[in-house]
């Protein structure tokens, strides 16, 4: 870690004014300090339990640009380690997913077990002289692995906090989401690649309400979303009061706009959840009302609460983006409202969806508009709102911002970057970080 | 394998006129002319991309999603018809300015015909070029099934099965 580099980018977010240097979208050396400070110390997603049911069952991920092997044990316990042989560092298993009672190394034959033992090494005795301890040469684990209603997460940092103080109030967000279904992964995760630099998206993602109406207006017009188009693009007017925004202290948050009951298509399989009493008396009166929420666990994870998607972007470099989607659906409904769900995600979302091919384009040209020298001069701008932001703290629900549209969440997310950065430590991070106060 | 003559004829000029059609159609699309490509759209068409993963030796049935799991494509007619209108209302940034694209088919083989249908099974090679640096090459195979009507072939089914397991490409805006 190089401090000096680290600070110095801290420095290039600037609160007051609500801007953001370009730099912090192209150089290399911040690049590799984010990997370091973000990735390689917070909790990141991995999977959906349902992704590995039953023992040996495992799936090929990445922590940031770790290959990470997640495995289902005998016992039921997960268990992740880096997918690299302790001899020459090569993959011990290039599917990205299946079943295995162990993972042998292709090259020398080094062996190990679904917990990222060493259980097998040829020639031990004779060519190694039984002198190589195979106990300390085991795949290297996460420091941390758990769950939340599903989300399997990992850290590479023992002194990260608990996960569930990570996440914090966003599992009141994330909650919004679980309670349509008992939610499980639909198998085919889309991969795509794309030279953007992973905070755009991510900043996309947290409170970006202003960009739908316009990126997104050709596929409201063409009628996706409703036969109407002018009424589906209505819908996505930016609008300061159809909504409410919410940050929380690590960096994650999301914008929710209210469901117009009007336009409720109540005959729908889709929103039966919405009309269970059970549900609505889980969620209360305040997240009922909500149609969507687009969520951002930081770092990279993004959470589509109407569609239910997971979208985990892994940054390739500082110019480079590998993006995984994940289907969710419920697995009580019936096949057919299933498959309903499965075709509007499919249609909507990846490269090719309705909405989703206008971002690679968007996000795309803001990462090439950082990569030159004259062009970083000059600062790109986050201020929408600045100032305007009051965090309205009523019992109602965690710290949030009564507005739909605003950048007081993306200037956020930039603010917990700069503290990422500029912290040494997870202790240190957790002494200096606040909570979302006062007005933004 | 022995035929009569006048068997191989039909035969041969089945595969002409097929190929002949997936010629034309392809030119269609490099030419941007969708709204005449979706005249080769049956009514019922189903319109599929499922996404592939990397499997091991064995695990090879696990490879491609199944229908009703993830896919690039899970389209019918009326969703074709919004892409094609999409690209028309002046703000569709993912083709404005206007994606450059070179449709390749070859290999064709007719797999099953009769009762108005035709299953055929071919190769694609697609080549899409945007602004000044972005090139795109996407191939793979593709399973089609045709119905000759009184005015030639509609497109009923087109399974996209792709070469690719990770899209190296910001959209998928093109049309296969």
């Amino acid at each position: 870690m190089d401090n000096t580099i680290a600070n110095a980018a801290a420095g290039l977010v600037d609160l007051e004014r609500g801007t953001v240097n370009r730099k912090i979208f192209a150089d290399p050396d911040i690049y590799r300090e984010e990997i370091e400070r973000i990735f390689a110390r917070c909790w990141l997603y991995l999977a959906h339990d349902s992704q590995i049911p039953n023992a040996g069952d495992y799936v090929n991920v990445f922590m940031g640009e770790e290959p990470v092997l997640v495995c289902r044990d005998a016992d039921g316990s997960i268990y992740a380690f880096i997918n690299s042989c302790r001899h020459r560092g090569n993959k011990v298993c290039r599917a990205d997913g299946g079943n295995a009672k162990s993972f042998q190394c292709p090259y020398h034959g080094w062996t190990y077990s679904v917990r990222g033992d060493l259980i097998g090494v040829p020639g031990h005795a004779d060519l190694y002289s039984e002198e190589l301890d195979r106990s300390k040469w085991g795949l290297p684990r996460v420091a941390q692995v758990d769950s939340y209603r599903g989300m399997i997460f990992a850290t590479f940092d023992p002194e990260a906090p608990p996960l569930l103080e990570y996440l914090g109030d966003i599992r009141w967000g994330l909650d919004m989401l679980f309670e349509q279904g008992d939610l499980v992964a639909v198998p085919g995760i889309a991969r795509w690649s794309m030279n953007v630099n992973w905070k755009f998206a991510s900043d996309n993602a947290i409170g970006d309400m202003y960009h739908a109406f316009w990126s997104h207006r050709s596929a409201m017009l063409s009628g996706h979303g409703s036969a109407n188009g002018q009424a589906s693009l209505k819908s996505l007017q930016p609008s300061l009061n159809n909504g409410f925004t919410m940050v929380t202290k690590y960096g994650h948050g999301f914008n929710a706009n209210f469901i117009d009951e009007s336009t409720l298509d109540r005959a729908s399989p889709l929103t039966a959840w919405r009309f269970d009493p059970a549900v609505r008396a889980r969620l209360g009166s305040l997240r009922g009302r909500v149609n969507r929420a687009n969520m951002l666990i930081w770092p990279n994870l993004f959470v589509n609460t109407g569609s239910r998607e997971f979208m985990l972007r892994n940054p390739l470099g500082p110019a480079k983006m590998g993006i995984w989607k994940t289907i969710l659906v419920d697995k009580n409904a019936s096949p057919e409202t299933q498959r309903m769900a499965v075709r509007a995600s499919n249609r909507h979302f990846g490269p090719a969806g309705m909405f989703e091919q206008d971002d690679g384009e968007n996000w795309d040209q803001s990462t090439l508009a950082a990569q030159s020298v004259v062009s970083q001069r000059y600062d790109l701008n986050y201020a929408m709102a600045l100032g305007h932001g009051e965090v309205v703290e009523d019992g109602a629900s965690p710290p949030r911002i009564d507005t739909l549209t605003n950048e007081n969440a993306q200037l956020w997310m930039y603010r917990v970057w700069a503290e990422f950065m500029a912290a040494g430590s997870w202790p240190e991070l957790r002494a200096t970080i606040e909570q979302p106060r006062g007005t933004l | 394998m022995s035929v009569t003559p006048l068997e191989a004829d039909g035969a041969i000029r089945l595969q002409y006129e097929i190929e002949q059609f997936l010629y034309r159609e392809a030119a269609l699309l490099d030419d941007r002319r969708f709204v005449e490509w979706l005249e080769l759209l049956d009514p019922e068409l189903e319109y599929w991309m499922p996404v592939r993963s990397t499997r091991a030796l064995g695990d090879e049935a696990h490879e491609f999603a199944r229908l009703g799991e993830g896919a690039f494509f899970d389209d019918d007619k009326a969703s074709m018809e919004q892409r094609v209108r999409k690209l028309a209302t002046g703000f569709a940034w993912a083709e404005d300015p206007p994606s450059r694209t070179r449709h390749n088919v070859s290999n064709v083989r007719i797999l099953t015909h009769g009762d108005g249908l035709i299953e055929l099974a071919c190769n694609f090679l697609v080549v899409r070029t945007r602004l000044a640096n972005d090139n795109d090459l996407w191939s793979g195979q593709r399973k089609d099934t045709l119905r000759e009507g009184e005015n030639g072939f509609t497109i009923v089914k087109r399974h996209l099965f792709l070469d690719h397991v990770n899209l190296d490409s910001k959209n998928l805006s093109s049309f296969f």
